[in-house]
C-alpha cells in the first residue's frame, strides 16, 4: 500500500515538475503538454550516432533514471510514508547522487562525438564543487537533528524550520541541488546554445525519453530533499502531512525552475570560483555556527 | 671368370649423383649440376618401412615400438612422393632435406607429401562437401567429384571484412549473409587506423588506442580518411618495453600524447576538431565554424562562409535597376542596406539627387532595417546564453518591425524600450559578457562598439542604436524602401564612376559603381563582415568554448557579405 502510494506521488510529481519547466521555458501551462511530449518522443525516431560505445551510450540514461530514484527512497511524505527509513538516510541521499556523474560521463563519453564529450567533462570538471556544498549543509542539519535518518531530520523542525535556523545552508543546498539537477542556469552539460543539447544530444526517441525522466525525477529529488532537510516536510497545520509534503516539493521545484530562463548560463570558470572560493568557506561556517547554536540554544 | 649367383633385383640399375639425390640416370653419366660421376643407386623400389600410425614422422627400417608412443611400427608403402621435411612450429617451411627449421631452429620432421584426397560436393550447393560420394543433404542431389581446393572456401561479410568463416551463415556484427570470397593469397593484415604501426594477424583491438583494427590495403599510404588528427603526426615510435610490474604494451600518457601538440596550460587533454556551423543555435547561419578544441580550450579557430556572394556583374553589363534588384536579392540579412546603397552609388555617378522627402523615407527605412537587424542578433545571442524569454520576445518584435510601415513602428517604440531596459537589468548578464571577445584598440572592428571594446560594450552599443534608430524614425516621418531614380536619357550618356557608403547594422559598406550608357560595367563592394572576419581567430584564441562562441556570437557576421 504504502509502495502505491508512494509511486503515484512520484508519478504525479515527475508530471508537475515537466509541466513546470515547460511553463518555465515557454510561458505556457500546458495540461497534457508533458504527455504529450512523451507519446512525441516514443514515436520518434531514435537516430543513432555512427559508431557509439554500446555499452556506455546505453546504459547512460538508465543509470540517471536509477539514480534520482535511488535518491528519492528516502525522501519520507508523512510519518511511516517513506519507501525505506535508512539510519544515514541524509548521507544515502548524496551517494545516489554520485551516480548521477557516472550517468553523465557515460553520456557524455558513450555517443563518441564533441559536443556530448564536451558536456560530460564539464560536468565531471563541477562535481566535487558542488557535491560538497550537497554534503555540507547536510552536515549541518544532521547535527540539528542529532541523526542522519531523514523522519529524525523533520521531526527535529517542529520547534523551527531550518530555513530559519540554517538560512545559509538552505541557499548554498539549493544552487548544489540546481546544479546537480543541471537546471538552468547551471546547464553546463547540456548548454542548448552552447553544446547544441550537449550529453542530450545525441539521444533521440525512446532513449531521449528515458533521459529527460531521469532529470525529471532527479529535479524532483532534489526538491524533495530541500524540503525535508528545511522546509519541515510534513510538518504543518490543518492538511494531512502528505498534502503538506506535496505542496512544500512543488513550490520548491517551481522555484528552483523558474529562474532559469531570466538568467544567463553560467560561465564553467565562474562557477567553480564561487563553489570553492565562497561557496566551500561558507558551508564551513555554516557547520561552525549550527555547532555553536545547537549546544547554546534549547530548540 | 665364373659367373656367381647374384640376387636378382626387380628394378632395373639406376645411376644417381652422390651431392644431387634428385638426379637420377638409367645409365652412367656425369651430373648435370655438378659434374660428378653419377654411382649405381639403390633401386627406387624402396625396401619397407616400419612407422608409428600416431607419429607418422617416426620411420623405422625394421618393426619395432615407436620411441614417442610405444606402439607398434606398422609397415607402410614408401610414398611416392619424395619425402618432404617441415617444421612442427612452422608448417609453412618446408624442405626435402632434413634439417634445422630456419625461424624456430627445431629440427624438421618427415611429414607425409599430402595429395589431396578426392572430394565430393553438390553442384546446386557447393558448401556441401564431403570425402565420400552420396546424396546432398540440402536438396538430394548426387555429388559429384571435385578438385579439392587448395584453400578452402572462405566466407566473409561484405559490410565487415574481417568476419571470415568456413561455413555459410550470417555476420555476427550485422546479420547479413556471409558471401563466399577468394581465398588471400596473401595472408590478411588488421592494422590500427590511427597507429599504423600495430599490425595483427587476427582482427581485434589496438592495444594503445582501442580502436577496432581493420584490414590492411595491400597499398595504404596512411591516407587520414575522413578524419583530422587535429595536427599531430603519427612519427611515434614503438610503445616502450614494459617496465618491471607493469602490464606489457602499457603506455604512460606522455608517451601517448608524444608528437600531438601541446597544450598552453600544460594539462595535455585530447584535440577534437568539431564543426560549429553552418546551423548551430545561437550563430548566424552559413557561417562555416570549425575549431581545433584542445579539451574544451580552443587552439585554433576556421571560418569561412557557405553562402559568400558571387560576383555582381559576372553575366556582363546589368542596368541600373537590373544591378540594384540583384544586389538586394544577394543579402537576404540586410537588403534595404545594400539596396540603398546601390541606389546612392548609381544616383552618384549619374549625377542624379533625389528628393529630401524620398532621402528621408529611405533613411526612415534604413534606420527600421537596423532595429529589425539588432533585434534578429539580440535573439541569436540570447538563444546562446540561455535567456529563453528575451529570445522570444526580441524574436517576437523582429517579426512584427522588419516589414511594418512607419505607424505600426512607431506604436511599437514602448515595447522596444522596454526590451532594452529588461536586458540591460539581467542580472549577471553584464558580468557574463566582460572580457568576452575583447579586440585590441586597434583591431578593424567597424561595427557598433564602446569604449571597453569587448562583447558586453557591444551589446550596450547595439541598444543604444536601437533607441536612436527609433528616435530617428519617428523624426523621418516616412518609410520607404529605395527605389532607383529612373536614369534619364542626359544622364545615361555620361560615363561615371562614383563611390557610395551606407552605414549597414554591422558597420559601414561602400560600393563602387562604373556607369557606362546607362548600364553599369564594374562595381566593388566592401563589406564591413569581410573585414571582421579575420577578427574570429584573435578572439577566439585559447578561451573556454562556451566564451569562443558567445565572442563569435558578437561579431554579428554576415556570411552573406564574406566574399569567399
Amino acid at each position: 500500500m504504502t509502495t502505491l502510494i508512494l509511486l503515484i506521488a512520484l508519478g504525479f510529481g515527475v508530471y508537475v515538475v515537466a509541466l513546470l519547466e515547460e511553463w518555465s521555458v515557454s510561458g505556457k501551462l500546458r495540461l497534457a503538454g508533458p504527455a504529450l511530449a512523451a507519446l512525441r518522443l516514443l514515436g520518434s525516431e531514435s537516430v543513432l550516432a555512427r559508431k557509439p560505445d554500446r555499452l556506455f551510450f546505453e546504459s547512460a540514461p538508465v543509470i540517471l533514471l536509477i539514480a534520482a530514484l535511488l535518491s528519492l527512497t528516502i525522501i519520507p511524505l508523512a510519518p511511516g510514508l517513506i519507501a525505506t527509513d535508512l539510519a544515514t538516510g541524509a548521507l544515502f541521499f548524496n551517494a545516489a547522487l554520485a551516480y548521477v556523474l557516472v550517468a553523465l560521463i557515460m553520456a557524455g563519453w558513450g555517443p563518441d562525438g564533441a559536443y556530448a564529450m564536451i558536456g560530460g567533462w564539464r560536468f565531471l570538471g563541477q562535481l566535487i564543487a558542488y557535491a560538497m556544498l550537497v554534503v555540507m549543509p547536510i552536515t549541518a542539519v544532521a547535527m540539528r537533528a542529532e541523526s542522519l535518518s531523514t523522519v529524525q531530520i523533520v521531526t527535529s523542525q517542529q520547534g523551527l524550520w531550518n530555513i530559519v535556523y540554517q538560512p545559509i545552508g538552505f541557499v548554498l543546498f539549493a544552487i548544489a541541488g540546481m546544479a546537480m539537477a543541471f537546471v538552468p542556469p547551471f546547464d553546463l552539460p547540456t548548454g542548448a546554445g552552447d553544446l547544441a543539447g550537449g550529453v542530450e544530444a545525441e539521444y533521440t526517441g525512446v532513449r531521449r525519453l528515458v533521459f529527460r525522466l531521469g532529470r525529471m525525477v532527479l529535479i524532483l529529488s532534489v526538491a524533495s530533499a530541500a524540503t525535508v532537510f528545511y522546509l519541515g516536510g510534513w510538518l504543518g497545520p490543518w492538511l494531512p502531512g502528505w498534502a503538506w509534503s506535496m505542496i512544500k516539493i512543488l513550490i520548491v521545484a517551481a522555484l528552483m525552475l523558474i529562474g532559469g530562463p531570466m538568467l544567463p548560463r553560467l560561465r564553467e570558470v565562474t562557477f567553480l570560483a564561487w563553489c570553492w572560493k565562497l561557496g566551500i568557506p561558507l558551508a564551513l561556517v555554516n557547520i561552525f555556527l549550527v555547532g555553536v547554536l545547537v549546544l547554546v540554544v534549547p530548540l | 671368370m665364373d659367373l656367381v649367383e647374384t640376387e636378382a633385383t626387380d628394378a632395373p640399375a639406376q645411376y644417381t649423383c652422390p651431392m644431387h639425390p634428385e638426379v637420377v640416370s638409367d645409365e652412367p653419366g656425369s651430373c648435370p649440376k655438378c659434374g660428378m660421376d653419377l654411382v649405381e643407386s639403390e633401386p627406387t623400389a624402396a625396401p619397407a618401412q616400419y612407422s608409428c600410425p600416431m607419429h607418422p614422422e617416426v620411420v623405422s627400417d625394421e618393426p619395432g615400438s615407436c620411441p614417442k608412443c610405444g606402439m607398434d611400427l606398422v609397415e607402410t608403402e614408401a610414398s611416392a612422393a619424395p619425402a618432404q621435411y617441415s617444421c612442427p612450429m612452422h608448417p609453412e617451411v618446408v624442405s626435402d632435406q632434413p634439417g634445422s627449421c630456419p625461424k624456430c631452429g627445431i629440427d624438421l620432421v618427415q611429414t607425409e607429401a599430402t595429395a589431396a584426397p578426392a572430394q565430393y560436393s553438390c553442384p546446386m550447393h557447393p558448401e556441401v562437401v564431403s570425402d565420400q560420394p552420396g546424396s546432398c543433404p540440402k536438396c538430394g542431389m548426387d555429388l559429384v567429384e571435385t578438385e579439392a581446393t587448395a584453400a578452402p572456401a572462405q566466407y566473409t561479410c561484405p559490410m565487415h571484412r574481417e568476419v571470415v568463416s568456413d561455413q555459410p551463415g550470417s555476420c555476427p556484427k550485422c546479420g547479413m549473409d556471409l558471401v563466399e570470397s577468394e581465398p588471400t593469397a596473401a595472408p590478411v593484415q588488421y592494422t590500427c587506423p590511427m597507429h599504423p604501426e600495430v599490425v595483427s594477424d587476427e582482427p581485434g583491438s589496438c592495444p594503445k588506442c582501442g580502436m577496432d583494427l581493420v584490414q590492411a590495403e595491400a597499398n595504404d599510404d596512411h591516407a587520414h580518411h575522413g578524419h583530422d588528427h587535429g595536427g599531430h603526426d603519427h612519427a611515434l615510435g614503438p610503445a616502450q618495453p614494459g617496465v618491471d610490474g607493469v602490464e606489457p604494451g602499457f603506455m604512460s600518457m606522455v608517451e601517448l600524447t608524444q608528437g600531438t601538440p601541446r597544450s598552453s596550460d600544460g594539462l595535455q587533454m585530447e584535440w577534437i576538431t568539431a564543426s560549429f556551423g553552418p546551423f548551430f543555435p545561437g550563430l548566424p547561419g552559413g557561417l562555416l565554424l570549425d575549431f581545433e578544441l584542445d579539451g574544451d580550450t580552443v587552439a585554433q579557430a576556421h571560418v569561412a562562409s557557405l553562402v559568400a556572394p558571387a560576383d555582381l556583374l559576372e553575366n556582363g553589363p546589368l542596368s541600373g535597376v537590373d544591378f540594384v534588384e540583384s544586389i538586394t536579392r544577394q543579402m537576404p540579412l540586410a537588403p534595404v542596406s545594400y539596396r540603398l546603397l546601390a541606389c546612392l552609388a548609381l544616383e552618384a555617378a549619374a549625377n542624379l539627387r533625389p528628393s529630401d522627402a524620398i532621402a528621408q523615407a529611405r533613411n526612415g527605412a534604413l534606420e527600421r532595417e537596423r532595429i529589425a537587424s539588432h533585434l534578429r542578433w539580440l535573439s541569436q545571442l540570447g538563444r546562446q546564453l540561455g535567456l529563453g524569454r528575451i529570445a522570444a520576445d526580441a524574436s517576437a518584435l523582429h517579426q512584427q518591425l522588419r516589414d511594418a510601415d512607419w505607424r505600426p513602428v512607431t506604436a511599437l517604440a514602448p515595447r522596444l524600450a522596454a526590451l532594452g531596459e529588461r536586458v540591460a537589468r539581467t542580472p549577471f548578464l553584464t558580468r557574463r559578457l566582460t572580457g568576452i571577445g575583447r579586440l585590441p584598440a586597434d583591431a578593424p572592428w567597424h561595427g557598433p562598439d564602446d569604449e571597453r571594446h569587448d562583447a558586453a560594450g557591444r551589446l550596450a552599443a547595439r541598444l543604444a542604436d536601437m533607441s536612436r534608430s527609433m528616435e530617428l524614425i519617428q523624426q523621418a516621418g516616412a518609410i520607404a524602401p529605395p527605389e532607383l531614380t529612373p536614369i534619364g536619357e542626359a544622364a545615361a550618356a555620361a560615363t561615371k564612376s562614383a563611390t557610395a557608403s551606407v552605414q549597414t547594422p554591422r558597420g559601414a559598406a561602400e560600393l563602387s559603381v562604373e556607369l557606362d550608357a546607362g548600364m553599369v560595367v564594374s562595381a566593388s563592394l566592401q563589406t564591413p563582415s569581410a573585414r571582421h572576419i579575420d577578427l574570429v581567430g584573435p578572439v577566439t584564441a585559447q578561451r573556454e568554448l562556451a566564451d569562443a562562441l558567445v565572442a563569435v556570437a558578437s561579431l554579428d557576421l554576415n556570411p552573406w557579405e564574406i566574399t569567399a
